[in-house]
């Protein structure tokens, strides 16, 4: 009897230390090189159901709230997107002709066009928070040629990067990721910071500002580009708080980002990559790149 | 000796009882939560694996809880082999010592599991370490404290209905 039960536990401490060592192999070949994706895309096939079903309460909450919706919330809602869109025209006026003045400047100095990047419609299919993983899960996958640190916006602003692609599916990092930073700069006037994630989604930190240098509250902090990941000139977020210690030669500030992912939403996904876009571009948006 | 057919049979109804409870711990952990309960939602993997193991030791071992993992792994996209090596942790533990707490009470099978959930968020939280990817230890805490207590509510509505069942039988 006990020689059975110290073999058996012979055989699960071997056992442990095989399935351990796999596990930590996995661990380090994940880390240095990327040789695991396809195995990633192959399990993927098989937990998808469970993407799919996870995903039904918040289906039901969307549907409930969007039908029991009452009249007069939605009448607010379409005098708000009324006033904005009369806004908006506005602006597009005035930009449009600032864009005639800059194109005769730009003739003038011989400057190229600017570069438009290419982008991609995409759905949210899946929302998946954890406490310290922020990620989405778009319905494009490497048969659109999606490349990981393809950056993810919407109308309102950044949403994050592709770190992770399947055949049919990316999952997107938010900036609200505690794994995530976004090299910005503040749009009134050009100074240049970093937002990093907490894993909370409404706030930032912004890290990179001195306490002497202009910031103020309600500044909007927009993608530098100096990453050469994210096109500058996006909106990230907006600062909401700002404190000046002054034993610490930097202020601590806090911001909120711009954009809130939800289920059944509309993304764009931009092609920034250089070399990445010159032979593996979407045949729409080629289309609309050689028409400019 | 046994013949090698017996000890490998796989018995159908209860794979997929198994494969069952582990999806359905999985859709509970990607289910999408209000933001201030993120913090309290526990590892429910790793309880249906706690539970398993306690239960089951003889057809749950440790190779399961690493292909639970994985695929855990994979379903959050997270990096390969985290869970699957803080899984395999776990059911190790959990298979080699409660045989000695089958008797022990409830409070104290309650504080073992309590640690073993504190294991499996170690061991993430040093894979995260490895990996340079941030983390709060604020999940540390709290996520295994309600997995505990899940663990204890769990094994009192357990009791309860057993000893129903011993009343109605007698």
């Amino acid at each position: 009897m006990k020689n059975i039960s110290s073999s058996s536990t012979q055989k699960l401490d071997l056992r442990m230390a095989f399935a351990a060592a796999l596990a930590m192999m996995l661990i380090v070949l994940e880390s240095n090189s990327d040789v695991l994706h396809s195995v990633r895309t192959a399990l993927f096939f098989v937990v998808k159901p469970v993407v799919q079903v996870a995903q039904v309460p918040s289906h039901i909450n969307n549907t409930l709230q969007r039908n029991f919706a009452d009249r007069e919330r939605l009448r607010q809602r379409i005098s708000t997107i009324t006033q904005e869109n009369n806004e908006l025209r506005k602006r597009v006026n005035e930009l449009e002709n600032q864009e005639l003045r800059s194109s005769w400047l730009a003739e003038l100095l011989e400057v190229r066009e600017k570069i438009e990047y290419p982008v991609l419609p995409a759905n949210l299919i899946a929302v998946q928070l954890l406490p310290m993983a922020h990620k989405v899960v778009l319905d494009r996958g490497s048969q659109q040629q999606v490349y990981v640190g393809q950056p993810v916006l919407d109308q309102r602003g950044l949403i994050g990067q592709v770190t992770e692609v399947t055949l049919n599916e990316s999952a997107v990092t938010l900036i609200t990721d505690t794994n995530h930073s976004v090299p910005v700069r503040v749009q009134r006037n050009g100074l240049l910071a970093i937002a990093h994630g907490l894993g909370f989604r409404d706030q930032l930190l912004v890290s990179g500002l001195r306490t002497n240098q202009d910031v103020e509250v309600g500044d909007i902090l927009i993608t530098s580009g100096l990453d050469s990941r994210f096109p500058s000139g996006y909106p990230v977020a907006e600062i909401t708080s700002i404190e000046r210690n002054l034993n610490a030669s930097f202020a601590e500030i806090s911001a909120t980002p711009l954009t809130t992912v939800d289920l059944d939403y509309e993304v764009l996904m931009v092609w920034n990559n250089t070399i990445n876009s010159l032979n593996t571009l979407p045949s729409v948006s080629l289309n609309e790149a050689s028409n400019n | 000796m046994k013949p090698l057919t017996t000890s490998y049979r796989i018995n159908l109804r209860a794979t997929t009882h198994y494969a069952a409870m582990f999806a359905l711990a999985m859709i509970l952990m990607v289910v999408q939560l209000p933001d201030h309960l993120l913090l309290y939602r526990p590892d429910f993997v790793a309880i249906v694996l706690i539970y398993l193991c306690w239960y089951h030791p003889d057809s749950i071992g440790v190779l399961t809880a690493f292909i639970a993992g994985l695929l855990f792994d994979v379903l959050t996209f997270g990096v390969l082999g985290q869970h699957a090596l803080a899984k395999v942790i776990v059911a190790y533990c959990c298979i080699r010592f409660s045989p000695r707490l089958k008797n022990a009470p409830l409070v104290g099978q309650t504080v073992f599991v309590l640690a073993l959930l504190f294991v499996n968020s170690i061991v993430i939280m040093l894979v995260r370490l490895y990996t340079n990817e941030g983390g709060g230890v604020l999940v540390l805490w709290l996520a295994p404290l309600v997995g505990a207590i899940l663990w204890y509510i769990f094994s009192i509505v357990k009791q309860i209905l057993s000893s129903v069942r011993n009343v109605t039988a007698n």
